[in-house]
């Protein structure tokens, strides 16, 4: 009887605070003025989602410091059909998803077969590999790159003037959108006999074979679907931002990409990005921290997370005392384990 | 082609894939002693490019001066990056942890070490070019072809440094010790064998070996912020070509990265790094441990 | 009368793995009938924990066949393996540290959903439902070994007894028809150590077969309907414990030459 009753308050107390935070997310802009802020909101939704595909391959022991290749692949290809093949947004972004898939597909068959080590190298050179073609290719324009690229095409709705995407807060939507249906998409993953796998073989990919999971296949598996989710966010940026260089999607931006799980807290798969990459924009602009220097200062915040802080920002704050005593009275933890989607919890 | 293009394009190749081998084997000293993948690599590469630059060129410092004075700064920051980062990393975990944990977050940190030294780099000394003023200026002629004296030399001390290498890993205490703990860390330190400071001294020693390779290669092409980022690039592909856990490979694997690359770029300009990405990841993806056949794990 | 001939439910044979040039299994035959517990034992370097390894698909046979229920499963995937009903232990803990008791021994019981992944994706009523079922299994296998007091600790912290004791439950889960056990006693004073035999034998009473590489003696002998012996990568003795505690040749590969 009683584990029935904690189940339901917690479940509704979890609910409450949802609903409380899409509100608070949908509202948002509305509320700030300054279009700036939403800008930094909607690169900070890109941003998140490029988080939590890298903590989808760290939980199946991947570990993806070329990330950016996927991001570029997802711009480049959706760039490419509506600049040069004339499709419109909406047909491009389902395109360039699946494109991002079948080359993610090829490239993670062979990468993740060769071993977690060299799959760490492998993955940095076929990002550093890949800038250096879409510089040097005209056709794919080249060390310049794109300018002009268009924002989506408006949605027509019934009885009402269509969707227009020119102004920064429908754009912040339509983010928002994605991000939310890839948060739902990755949390059911995670919950589900597959990420149950992904947990086995993070903790113990020996013992996990033992028990029939086939390790290869659920790496690749991680590995493709976190990949064609970093080309859905690449092929919106394309269009939103409308300029585009093969440089953006260089090493830095991958390593940006690691540092916005890592700050979150590496075993926090959708809240620790969430954190991560919001403070990783937002805290630049707010302590004026010039593009220049912003690759030290990461250098150095990264290295004292590694050393100091292990377990993130998230990681640290819930192991603090006050929140191990209350785990003690069991309910404050079950929501704490529930929402965060830690670990160890089933 | 011509015959005399041939060679010099042979040539240039060698000593390009020269100092990729010594990259490469100052990598693998890293990795297979301390289990960290140095990304950091190509930085420590660059520091020594330019500290010899500021010794020879800024301060006037005699030639043999200044690369004592660039290897000794070398030895010491790698020796300083480990015990302040990676050495950290490893004490902090307590042993029985997942051993893949330990090294990922050593990559992490090496990663983070990259970024902050590359920019630092950048910041310090500026965007522009710098040109070190040639050691060796003469071209030796034979048959019609232009043999520069330069290359030849880089080819050479590569050669020695490669010798001096084997000598001191077959024949010197220090080096045995820090074969033994590269091979079997418990039993070394069983041994008597202090693993902490063979950590240090071999991450050392492959950071004074990048230094050397940019030191080496300073007076041949231009110093600039960015040239330890592609010359890393090559020192992993040539690791890994050649098999991550041999030497030889590195050897072997660094000296054929090179003259693809000078052939390709003969050949196709630009496109040459890609192309020879692509070949070698096929090459890897049908023999998985390189040309020696000995892969990681 | 008739003289029937029973179908072994492992067949070994010739079997040999090489590392570069040193054999560490040579031409080794072996079987084991269904129901038995087979000890296999040596000194140090013997190579019977290779010989788990190979059987379970963990490191690739240089020659010759192994056959479980009559097929051969030589070059199979260690994950393709345990599909078929070979489970093993390993000779350290390897368990899902951070994770608790009782979740180790629920993910042992991955490949026998029989929803398919994008059920459980949707978390529908059925998934679910299975989801209770399979959680029911794992207590009573908890319950079966004696460990269910401390479903809830995580797996690092327990004392390195009960650890061994639940990487044989994590490999209860996969519900074997073939358990290969590592020594499993190592590490363990003689009380454990009584307590692990008479739960072996209890795992063996409902249904397994059971090989076990063990160094305690006096577990073997006691525990064992057969016992192989291996030393050097051959075998060298086969028979019941006590002939085998008799066997000459056994004794001086344990006492004799080199240590």
């Amino acid at each position: 009887m009683k584990p029935l009753n904690n189940k339901r308050i917690v479940n509704v107390n979890m609910g409450i605070t949802i609903f409380i935070t899409l509100v608070f997310l949908i509202l948002l802009p509305l509320i700030i003025g300054d279009l700036y802020i939403v800008h930094l909101l909607i690169m900070s939704c890109i941003a998140i989602v490029l988080g939590m595909s890298f903590s989808m391959q760290y939980s199946a022991g991947l570990v993806n410091i070329g990330a950016a290749a996927y991001y570029a692949i997802g711009a480049y290809s959706s760039t490419l059909l509506v600049t040069k093949l004339g499709f419109s947004f909406w047909t491009a972004l389902p395109v360039s998803i699946v494109t991002t898939g079948i080359i993610s597909l090829i490239t993670g068959l062979a990468f993740i077969k060769a071993g977690t080590f060299t799959f760490v190298i492998l993955t940095l050179l076929f990002n550093l590999t890949l800038v250096e073609a879409l510089g040097q290719v005209e056709v794919l324009g080249g060390w310049r790159g794109f300018v002009g690229i268009p924002r989506p095409d408006p949605i027509p709705v019934l009885f009402h003037s269509p969707i227009e995407f020119s102004g920064h807060i429908s754009c912040y939507y339509l983010i928002l959108s994605i991000l939310l249906l890839i948060v739902l998409a990755f949390f059911a993953l995670y919950s589900s006999r597959i990420g149950r796998a992904w947990k086995a073989i993070n903790q113990s990919s020996r013992l996990a074979e033992t028990l029939g999971i086939n390790v290869y296949y659920y790496r690749v598996l991680a590995f493709v679907v976190a990949s064609s989710a970093s080309g859905a966010v690449g092929c919106f940026y394309a269009h939103y931002f409308g300029t585009m260089e093969p440089v953006t999607f260089g090493g830095f931006t991958s390593i940006y990409i690691q540092l916005y799980s890592v700050l979150g807290g590496l075993q926090y798969y959708i809240l620790g990005p969430a954190i991560g990459a919001t403070i990783m924009i937002f805290g630049p602009e707010l302590l004026r921290i010039t593009s220049e220097l912003q690759p030290i200062i990461f250098g150095i915040i990264l290295l004292i997370i590694i050393l100091l802080f292990p377990r993130g920002i998230l990681g640290t704050l819930l192991h603090l005392p006050c929140f191990e005593i209350a785990s003690i009275f069991g309910r404050i933890g079950k929501i704490k384990d529930l929402i965060f989607s830690k670990r160890n919890s089933s | 082609m011509s015959f005399s293009l041939v060679v010099q394009v042979i040539i240039t190749g060698l000593t390009v894939g020269s100092v990729y081998a010594l990259m490469a084997i100052g990598l693998q000293v890293i990795v297979r002693t301390t289990g960290v993948i140095n990304f950091a690599h190509g930085q420590f590469y660059a520091i020594g490019a330019y500290t010899f630059w500021a010794a020879y060129f800024l301060f006037r410092l005699n030639t043999y001066l200044s690369l004592f004075l660039t290897i000794l700064v070398l030895l010491l920051i790698g020796a300083l990056s480990y015990t302040s980062i990676f050495g950290f990393v490893q004490r902090r975990f307590v042993p029985g942890t997942s051993l893949d944990v330990k090294f990922l977050l050593s990559a992490t940190a090496s990663v983070g070490l990259m970024m902050f030294l590359s920019q630092a780099i950048l910041l310090i000394f500026g965007s522009e070019e710098r040109a070190v003023p040639p050691i060796w200026t003469k071209i030796i002629t034979i048959a019609d072809v232009r043999l520069p004296v330069e290359r030849l030399v880089v080819i050479i001390c590569c050669f020695l440094i490669g010798v001096a290498l084997y000598l001191f890993f077959v024949k010197t205490r220090l080096g045995k010790a820090m074969r033994a703990v590269s091979a079997d860390p418990e039993m070394s330190s069983l041994l008597g064998i202090n693993s902490a400071r063979i950590y240090m001294l071999s991450f050392s020693l492959g950071c004074g070996l990048a230094g050397i390779a940019g030191m080496l290669l300073a007076p041949v092409f231009a110093v600039s912020p960015g040239m330890g980022s592609s010359l890393v690039f090559m020192a992993f592909l040539a690791m890994l070509f050649g098999g991550a856990l041999s030497y030889k490979g590195a050897v072997i694997g660094g000296l054929v990265l090179g003259l693809m690359i000078s052939f390709g770029y003969q050949l196709m300009g630009g496109l040459s790094r890609v192309v020879v990405f692509a070949v070698v990841i096929t090459f890897l993806i049908v023999r998985p441990g390189g040309l020696a056949g000995e892969a990681f794990e | 009368m008739i003289v029937g001939i029973a179908m072994a439910m492992l067949e070994i044979r010739d079997l040999s793995k090489y590392f570069g040039g040193l054999a560490v299994l040579n031409h080794v035959d072996l079987d084991v009938s269904q129901s038995e517990i087979l000890g296999i034992i040596g000194p140090n370097g013997a190579g019977k924990t290779t010989l788990f390894n190979v059987v379970t698909g963990f490191l690739p046979p240089t020659s010759g066949s192994i056959k479980f229920e009559g097929k051969d499963i030589s070059g199979l995937r260690a994950d393709q393996i345990a599909r078929r009903g070979i489970a093993r232990t390993f000779q350290a803990s390897v368990l899902f540290m951070e994770t608790t008791v009782f979740n180790n021994v629920f993910t042992a019981f991955h490949m026998h959903y029989r929803q398919p992944g994008w059920k459980t994706f949707l978390h529908t009523p059925s998934a679910r439902k299975e989801e209770v079922f399979i959680k029911q299994k794992t207590t009573e296998i908890l319950e079966f070994m004696d460990m269910i007091s401390m479903k809830e600790e995580l797996a690092m912290n327990l004392p390195h007894g009960h650890q061994r004791t639940l990487g044989i439950c994590i490999s209860l889960g996969i519900n074997p028809k073939l358990l290969l056990l590592d020594e499993p006693a190592t590490g363990m004073n003689p009380v454990e150590t009584s307590a692990m035999v008479s739960l072996i034998r209890k795992i063996r009473d409902s249904g397994a077969t059971i090989v076990i590489v063990e160094h305690d003696m006096k577990a073997v002998m006691s525990l064992c309907d057969r016992i192989v012996v291996l030393n050097h990568g051959n075998k060298i003795a086969e028979g019941a414990p006590r002939e085998i505690g008799n066997n000459r040749e056994v004794i001086e590969a344990y006492l004799g030459k080199g240590k």
